[in-house]
C-alpha cells in the first residue's frame, strides 16, 4: 500500500504514527513535508506501517523461524493482545509478549534499532545468581555469532561476515563495558 | 488567579535554570531518559484504570524518596513535588512542557487518566509516571553537560532498581511498549542554539550529519516539533546493540563539538564577512523588541535569537547573553503567566510579553 503525503500528491515517506489513550493518530507526509515538520530522521519510516505486517507474516510463516512463532491472531497470555494488535496499535501489552513473539518482534526490533538484535549494557541491580545467569547467556549469545561468523565466512560471504564481526566486537566490547562498570550490588 | 503549584526549578536570576551553563552560547541544555517498566504489570496503555491507578500509588513514595534531599548520592535541596496530570490545571501542564519536564502526551486532555511527574525541587531530575512507560526517569543541565545527567538519571534507576523490580530480558534488555525504546532505554539530547546555521541555510548539513551518525534533529519540543528561535534538539534514534557510553559518546566524541564548532564559525564568518547584514539583522530585532506593544511567542523567541546573536557576535557588548537566555525561556507562554503570577488570555500575553521584555531590553 502506498499511501499519498497528507499535505500534497507527492508519495509518503514518512509515516508517524501517535498513540494516546488508545486513539490513534497516522500521519503520511512526503520528505519535504515531513522536513518541514521537523521529523526528518526523526521518523522511523523503517519501523512504520507499510510493510510491517508483511514483516510480521514473513516472520512468522518463514520456513526456519528464528523461534517457535506464533500467527498473527495468537494472543499473549500475559495481556491477550495479539500480534495483529501490535501491527495496529505499535505497543506491546506486557513484557511477556517479548518472549510470546519473539521470532516476529526480532524482525521489528532489528529494523527500528538499524539492525540490533541484542541488548548490550546496563542490566537492574539483582541478586548474584542471577547476574551470573545473564553473564553466562550473553557468553551462549556470544559463542552463537562466532559460530555464526565461521560459517559465513565458509561460504564466502564475507558481506555477512564484516557485518557480523563488526557486531560480535560491539558485543564484546558492550560485555566488557557493563561487566566493567555494573557489577550488579550483592 | 493562579493556583500556586511550586514549580521544580527557579526563575529568578541569570544563574537559574533558565540561565547559561558550559558551553551555553550553543548548548542551552543536556538532558538524559531512561524509560523502565514495572515486572508483572501490563504496560499503560494496555492496563485498566484500576491497574494504572495501582501503579501510580505503588511508585509513588520510591520516586518521591529518590527525588527527596540528600538522596541518589547526591545533596539535593528542598522537597520535591508530586503533580497528578489528571488535576493539574492547563496552564501548569504548559509550564512543565515549557520546562520538559512532560511529554506533549502527559500535557494533553483526559482528565480521567492517572499519571503524575515527580521532580526535585531544582527541576534537574524529575520521574513521568504512567505516560506510555510505567516510569521516565529524567535529568537535565543547563549547558553541555551530558555525562552529568546521564549520572544523574542512572543514579536515579540504580537506587530505583533496588525498590522496584523492573521489566527486563536478557535478550532485549529494559522492555519498553515500544520496541522503539527497547534495551538500554536510553534517550540523550541536546538543546542547542544555531542562530548562525539557521541564517546561512546550514541546518541541513547538520541535520546530514546527525542522520549519518543515527541521530536526529529535532524542534525546541521535540519529534514533529517546530523549530523556534533557532532552538534544535538532537537525540539518538536507537536503543539497542550499544551500551549507554556508546549512545553518549556519539554526542561527546562525536556531533556536539562538531556542531558547536560550526556554529561559532558561522557566527565569526557573519561577523567578518557580512558584518553590514548581520549589524542591520541585529538592529532590527533590537528595534522591534523595545518598541513592539504585541509580541506574540514565536516572534519573541526569533528575535530573542537574533540579539542573542548579536551579543554572540560582539555587536552588543552591553547585553548580557545569560539575560537573553532567560528571556526565550520568559517567552513561553506559561512561564510568562507563571512569572507574572497571573493568569492571561492570548491577547493579554502579547501586550505582557512585549512589556516584559521592553523593561528587560531597557536595562540591559
Ligand atoms: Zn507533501
Ligand atoms: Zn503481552
Amino acid at each position: 500500500m502506498h499511501h499519498p503525503c497528507d499535505k500534497c500528491d507527492a508519495k509518503a515517506t514518512c509515516h508517524q504514527v501517535e498513540i494516546f489513550d488508545g486513539v490513534k493518530t497516522i500521519s503520511h507526509l512526503c520528505d519535504r513535508h515531513a522536513a518541514e515538520a521537523g521529523l526528518g530522521a526523526a521518523c522511523l519510516s523503517a519501523w512504520a506501517p507499510p510493510g510491517l505486517l508483511e514483516a510480521l507474516q514473513s516472520a512468522s510463516t518463514a520456513a526456519h523461524p528464528p523461534a517457535k512463532s506464533p500467527g498473527m491472531e495468537t494472543s499473549c497470555p500475559g495481556c491477550g493482545q495479539t500480534l495483529r494488535d501490535f501491527h495496529m496499535q505499535h505497543l506491546l501489552g506486557c513484557s511477556e509478549c517479548y518472549r510470546i513473539f519473539e521470532g516476529a518482534l526480532s524482525v521489528v526490533v532489528e529494523r527500528a534499532q538499524k539492525g540490533a538484535s541484542h541488548h548490550v549494557g546496563k542490566v537492574p541491580a539483582a541478586p548474584a545468581h542471577l547476574a551470573q545467569q545473564e553473564r553466562a547467556d550473553r557468553m551462549a549469545v556470544l559463542l552463537r555469532m562466532r559460530g555464526r561468523l565461521d560459517q559465513a565466512v565458509r561460504v564466502e560471504d564475507y558481506r555477512l561476515a564484516a557485518s557480523l564481526r563488526d557486531q560480535i566486537s560491539r558485543f564484546e566490547q558492550g560485555l566488557r563495558v557493563s561487566l566493567l562498570h555494573k557489577e550488579p550490588a550483592p | 488567579m493562579m493556583k500556586n503549584i511550586p514549580i521544580p526549578g527557579d526563575l529568578a536570576g541569570e544563574g537559574s535554570f533558565c540561565g547559561t551553563g558550559p558551553d551555553g552560547d550553543v548548548v542551552v541544555s543536556s538532558r538524559v531518559r531512561l524509560a523502565r517498566n514495572l515486572a508483572g504489570h501490563l504496560f499503560t496503555h494496555q492496563a485498566s484504570h484500576a491497574e494504572r491507578r495501582g501503579i501510580l500509588d505503588a511508585c509513588r513514595s520510591p520516586v518521591l524518596e529518590l527525588l527527596g534531599p540528600g538522596c541518589a548520592g547526591v545533596r539535593l535541596f528542598g522537597d520535591p513535588v508530586w503533580i497528578r496530570m489528571d488535576s493539574a490545571a492547563a496552564e501548569d501542564k504548559q509550564l512543565l512542557l515549557e520546562r520538559h519536564l512532560i511529554s506533549r502526551g502527559m500535557a494533553r486532555r483526559d482528565r480521567e487518566f492517572p499519571r503524575a511527574v515527580a521532580a526535585a525541587a531544582d527541576g534537574s531530575r524529575s520521574v513521568m509516571v504512567n505516560e506510555e512507560d510505567h516510569l521516565r526517569l529524567q535529568a537535565v543541565f543547563k549547558g553541555l553537560a551530558l555525562e552529568e545527567a546521564f549520572a544523574a538519571a542512572d543514579a536515579l534507576d540504580d537506587s530505583l532498581s533496588q525498590k522496584l523490580e523492573l521489566a527486563f530480558s536478557r535478550r532485549f534488555g529494559f522492555l519498553t511498549a515500544c520496541p522503539t525504546n527497547v534495551g538500554t532505554g536510553l534517550r540523550a539530547g541536546v538543546m542547542l542554539h544555531l542562530p548562525a546555521l539557521a541564517a546561512t541555510c546550514e541546518i541541513e548539513k547538520v541535520k546530514a550529519v546527525a542522520r549519518d551518525t543515527g541521530l536526529a534533529l529535532r524542534g525546541l519540543y521535540g519529534e514533529g516539533t517546530e523549530p523556534m528561535g533557532d532552538l534544535y534538539q538532537i537525540s539518538n534514534q536507537t536503543t539497542l546493540g550499544r551500551c549507554e557510553r556508546e549512545i553518549l559518546a556519539d554526542f561527546s566524541q562525536g556531533i556536539v563539538p562538531q556542531v558547536v564548532r560550526y556554529e561559532r564559525e558561522a557566527r565569526a564568518a557573519l561577523a567578518k564577512h557580512r558584518s553590514l547584514w548581520l549589524k542591520d539583522h541585529v538592529r532590527r530585532a533590537w528595534g522591534a523588541l523595545t518598541h513592539a506593544h504585541l509580541m506574540p511567542t514565536k516572534e519573541a523567541l526569533s528575535l530573542l535569537s537574533q540579539l542573542r546573536l548579536g551579543v554572540q557576535t560582539g555587536m552588543l557588548p552591553d547585553v548580557s547573553d545569560a539575560r537573553l537566555a532567560r528571556l526565550m525561556f520568559l517567552a513561553q507562554p506559561a512561564h510568562l503567566q507563571k512569572f507574572l503570577g497571573k493568569r492571561l488570555a492570548a491577547a493579554e500575553r502579547r501586550q505582557e510579553r512585549a512589556g516584559l521584555i521592553r523593561d528587560a531590553l531597557a536595562k540591559a
